[in-house]
């Protein structure tokens, strides 16, 4: 006998399927979206860095052309928002960073929100975007964290925990409490907007099919996009807050 | 959902049999004590229907959110492995094309700088020439203008000269014919007066 509500509402949350490998489990659909992910953000990075047109003598001949275009885009995008995030003295080094982070969420939350993954049958829970996973987004949570810390420490050595206790000592414990927090916070926001996102469209189609469920499709286009915005930018204060200076 | 279904352990379907028994049977007597009440049968019974079909089990297993295992860490990798690709093939080559560039650029607009010396030199250049070529040219209008004037002054002074002379000679001949005149004038009174004398004095009265 089987239950003919959840048939009806086909919204499956927390589903699945597990893969093992040496004892421990690996949620397969994650891992195959991630890597759709990154086999388009490779071919993009591909057709548009090869033949690289540094436009000498100013000629419409040799101007950029087509995909070269969207690859400085990015580039001169995120070298921006690192370098008001980080600063003009240590920014470089930190671009392919942060604009990983923003590409690697963004292709995911529009692949989510684009790409019809549901139409694929899994043996166990659904295709989704990698961010729909919490474990994609604590992942890259740490991994800012990590950052963060490195780029504290590489630039100021033992120093760098001198701001534990500023501006006052008895701040100590909130300083170390808003390391928990940091990466806490990046990953749920980033993870409960996407999920949040998704499961509204799921219950959306599951009740009205057709044309009710687009606004609410478009809305989550633009959420995704500024989720990635948010976590890119946040990473890059996070940085640029442990090399400040503190005179 | 099918497919879920098909994939889940026979052990779960028992387990949801059992636990699905009771509430079905029941639904089934539900109808059968409502026969002396028939107004009230159709809503009863669909109540009880509701509460056996709620009362079944989902098709997969409670789900699983903050579900934390191998995955966080090869995510993790995959980003990294995904951030060397992307600064070895992206950012470094699309950043120094952009730095090329911004170089290019800044060199253009410097030499263009240099360029707008170069045309103030020009132009004051010919400012020089022009002023130059107005003082040489002042100074020949001058020239001719003095060389006019001392001509016309010459001719001027001859002609005053010529006319000058003409006066002198003029007068001179004026005068000479005035004392020719006057000279002329003193004997013919000296006779008229002595004729007036002899006329008006009696004869043998010498005077």
């Amino acid at each position: 006998m089987t239950n003919i509500w959840f048939d009806v509402a086909e919204v499956s949350v927390g589903q699945h399927w597990y893969w093992q490998l040496g004892g421990y489990s690996l949620h397969g659909q994650v891992l195959i979206t991630s890597w759709i992910v990154v086999a388009v953000i490779g071919v993009i990075c591909l057709l548009g860095t090869q033949n690289l047109q540094p436009v000498s003598g100013g000629s419409a001949a040799t101007a950029p052309k087509g995909l070269q275009n969207l690859t400085e885009y990015i580039t001169e995008f995120i070298r921006d928002l690192a370098k008001t995030q980080i600063g003009e003295e240590d920014y470089l080094k930190w671009v392919p960073f942060l604009g990983t982070i923003f590409l690697f969420i963004f292709v995911s939350n529009w692949s989510g929100a684009l790409i019809p993954w549901r139409i694929l049958e899994l043996p166990n829970g659904e295709l989704a975007a990698p961010t729909n996973d919490i474990n994609t987004t604590v992942a890259l949570a740490l991994l800012t964290s990590i950052a963060y810390f490195y780029a504290g420490i590489s630039k100021k050595g033992l120093g760098y925990f001198k701001r534990y206790i500023s501006p006052a000592a008895f701040l100590l414990p909130i300083n170390i409490l808003e390391d928990l927090t940091k990466p806490l916070s990046l990953s749920f926001r980033l993870f409960g907007n996407i999920l949040a996102d998704e499961l509204v469209v799921g219950v959306l189609v599951s009740l009205v099919p057709l044309v009710v469920p687009i606004p609410i499709m478009l809305l989550g286009l633009f959420t995704s996009a500024i989720q990635a915005l948010v976590f890119a930018t946040l990473a890059g204060a996070y940085i640029g807050e442990s090399v400040e200076d503190h005179h | 959902m099918q497919a879920l279904a098909q994939a889940r352990p026979a052990a779960a379907f028992t387990a949801a049999r059992q636990a699905a028994r009771r509430p079905v049977v029941c639904a089934v007597q539900a109808p059968k004590a409502a026969q002396k009440l028939p107004a009230m049968v159709k809503p009863a019974a669909l109540t009880a229907l509701a509460n056996v079909i709620a009362s079944l089990p989902a098709h997969a297993e409670t789900g699983k959110i903050f579900d934390f295992n191998l995955t966080m860490p090869v995510m993790a990798g995959e980003f990294l492995l995904l951030m060397v690709f992307l600064d070895k093939f992206w950012f470094g080559p699309v950043g120094a094309t952009l730095d090329a560039r911004d170089a290019e650029l800044r060199a253009k607009l410097a030499l263009v700088k240099d360029n707008g010396s170069a045309v103030a030199q020009l132009q004051a250049e010919a400012e020089r020439l022009i002023s130059e070529a107005r003082a040489a040219a002042q100074k020949q209008v001058a020239e001719a203008k003095a060389a006019v004037a001392a001509e016309c002054a010459k001719e001027l002074a001859e002609a005053k000269a010529k006319v000058d002379a003409e006066l002198a000679k003029a007068l001179a001949t004026f005068q000479a014919e005035k004392d020719a005149a006057m000279k002329g004038l003193g004997s013919q009174v000296e006779s008229l007066s002595a004729d007036i004398l002899g006329r008006v004095l009696p004869e043998g009265v010498r005077v």
